[in-house]
């Protein structure tokens, strides 16, 4: 990974940041910020993406491996079945929040709120 | 997508860097392009047919689209995608200050310093100075501590990702497009001074030089940091033009001393008093004879009510607060109440210079055109429009 930290100068006021306040599209600034963050993401995959392509060019023109090597490439049963494993395991990180069960916070509150007062009534028994 | 500035001045960054500015640039292109055109279908076959009466202004048709979903992705898309247009080049360019720098300096070394005009009491107007305009951090002004150039090189740098290699390759097809429109429609019309408000960087005045080469011709701008990039970034690509630190509200040029007074993108940063201030000063110091021109977006009352809202979502959401109220105004009283005389007035659709070839462009410019919705507006099919008056 390329540092990408300001490094050749040291000027404290340099902002990368525009001001004023953001303006909210959703219902909570917290998806518009999710948002933010899905979009950054998207950038660093494409940058990523490319930084790997022109690795395998790089490695094609120096004749370190041929495009026919790369295209044949397999990986072996039991690299499969673990390649396979991580993606499924990858799958589930991500989507463990879709079709959860959920409830409000104050509904949440309410009930630790509840599980305390009944602790210390038993508490005090 | 963008390609690389077509000056030393240029600071592409490293791989990764010129990767992302390649990602944004993709992203608005897909955003005003796809998403626009699947929002107005989506507005015309479902939203549309439940209203209760036909929409007829832009302010209509963006109450009723706002708690849509394909609004919210498609705001909030462009939001990020125009703070990320900026952020993509001011860590390349704030690591290659020292080299920016040198190379201003290598440019202008044996230059004619008069070339180069600052006013250090100009005061920077409110319209530039309270908010980021284009959400630009640091706004046409910005001085970085050892970066007084900075404004200049982030809207350079930022305008060529931000217009996805629709503005040309050295972004001065609005320049060009309108000096073109108008050596071939007026062609007894010779102009030896010519003036751009709002300059910034110049890339749209050089554009003037190259159709009217013996013309002497000013860039004016209220911020230095754009003026001083600027005039290297001319002097680099060897066009001699002069930059003035001014505001276009109170020109330093005696009465009937131009032959052009023109303008690309500027008025609809203005407040209307502004504005009118502005076509009164082009009035004064036009020579009789001479034009008026300005580049802008087109009026509200020209465009569909959906077409009307597209243009001003910006003024809403991307720190351009005149947008709506410029085009909002009748561009015929504006000019009327300048001065200008109703039979003078002048107004033009011309599509883009630079990618046509030339014979192609004076048949373009012959045949009828009217507003539709590409006229301003950043997508495939892009016309501009340019409206003025004869003095």
């Amino acid at each position: 990974m390329r540092d990408t930290t300001i490094a050749s100068n040291t000027d404290q006021n340099f902002t990368m940041d525009t001001r004023g306040k953001r303006p909210s599209f959703f219902h909570s600034p917290e998806t518009d910020a999710v948002m933010t963050a899905l979009l950054e993401t998207m950038s660093q995959l494409w940058a990523t993406r490319n930084q790997v392509q022109i690795l395998e060019k790089l490695l094609i023109q120096k004749s370190v491996i041929t495009q026919d090597e790369l295209d044949i490439f397999d990986f072996n049963i039991t690299e499969k079945g673990q390649d396979n494993q991580a993606m499924q395991d990858f799958f589930a990180d991500a989507f463990r929040a879709m079709g959860a069960s959920v409830q409000s916070i104050d509904s949440r509150n309410q009930e630790v709120d509840e599980a305390q007062n009944s602790t210390t009534k038993r508490d005090q028994i | 997508m963008p390609a690389p500035l077509q000056h030393s001045l240029y600071v592409r960054g490293d791989a990764e860097q010129a990767s992302k500015q390649e990602f944004v640039s993709g992203l608005r292109g897909y955003l005003l392009n796809d998403m626009a055109a699947a929002m107005k279908e989506r507005y015309i076959s479902d939203i549309e047919p439940t209203m209760a009466q036909k929409p007829k202004t832009g302010e209509e048709v963006h109450k009723a689209l706002k708690g849509t979903g394909l609004f919210k992705f498609y705001s909030s898309m462009r939001y990020n995608a125009q703070e990320m247009v900026w952020r993509s080049v001011l860590r390349p360019l704030h690591r290659s200050i020292d080299k920016v720098s040198q190379r201003m300096d290598v440019v202008s070394a044996n230059c004619d310093k008069s070339k180069l005009t600052l006013n250090p009491n100009q005061e920077i107007p409110h319209n530039v100075s309270a908010i980021d305009v284009h959400l630009a951090p640091g706004s046409y002004h910005r001085e970085d501590e050892s970066a007084d150039w900075m404004g200049g090189a982030l809207y350079d740098h930022g305008l060529n990702i931000f217009s996805f290699g629709m503005m040309g390759e050295n972004l001065d097809d609005i320049g060009q497009s309108m000096a073109q429109y108008i050596a071939r429609k007026f062609p007894d019309f010779s102009p030896s001074t010519i003036l751009d408000l709002g300059c910034t960087v110049g890339h749209n005045t050089c554009a003037w030089k190259l159709t009217f080469p013996n013309a002497e011709i000013t860039g004016i701008d209220v911020a230095s940091a754009c003026l001083k990039y600027g005039h290297a970034r001319a002097l680099d690509q060897g066009v001699d033009i002069n930059f003035k630190q001014m505001n276009a509200t109170a020109l330093d040029f005696a009465d009937s001393s131009i032959d052009v007074v023109f303008s690309s993108m500027f008025l609809h940063e203005l407040s209307v008093k502004d504005i009118r201030k502005v076509m009164e000063e082009a009035h004064r110091v036009l020579r009789p004879g001479g034009l008026m021109l300005h580049m802008e977006l087109p009026p509200n009352d020209s465009m569909s009510p959906f077409d009307a809202f597209y243009l001003d979502w910006d003024a809403y959401y991307n720190n351009e607060p005149y947008y709506k109220s410029f085009r909002d105004q009748n561009f015929t009283q504006l000019r009327l109440d300048a001065g200008f005389k109703p039979e003078h007035l002048i107004e033009l659709i011309t599509p883009q210079y630079t990618y046509m070839d030339a014979d192609a462009y004076s048949q373009a410019i012959d045949a009828e055109q009217g507003f539709d919705g590409n006229t301003g507006r950043l997508a495939e099919g892009l016309q501009w429009f340019g409206f003025g008056a004869w003095k």
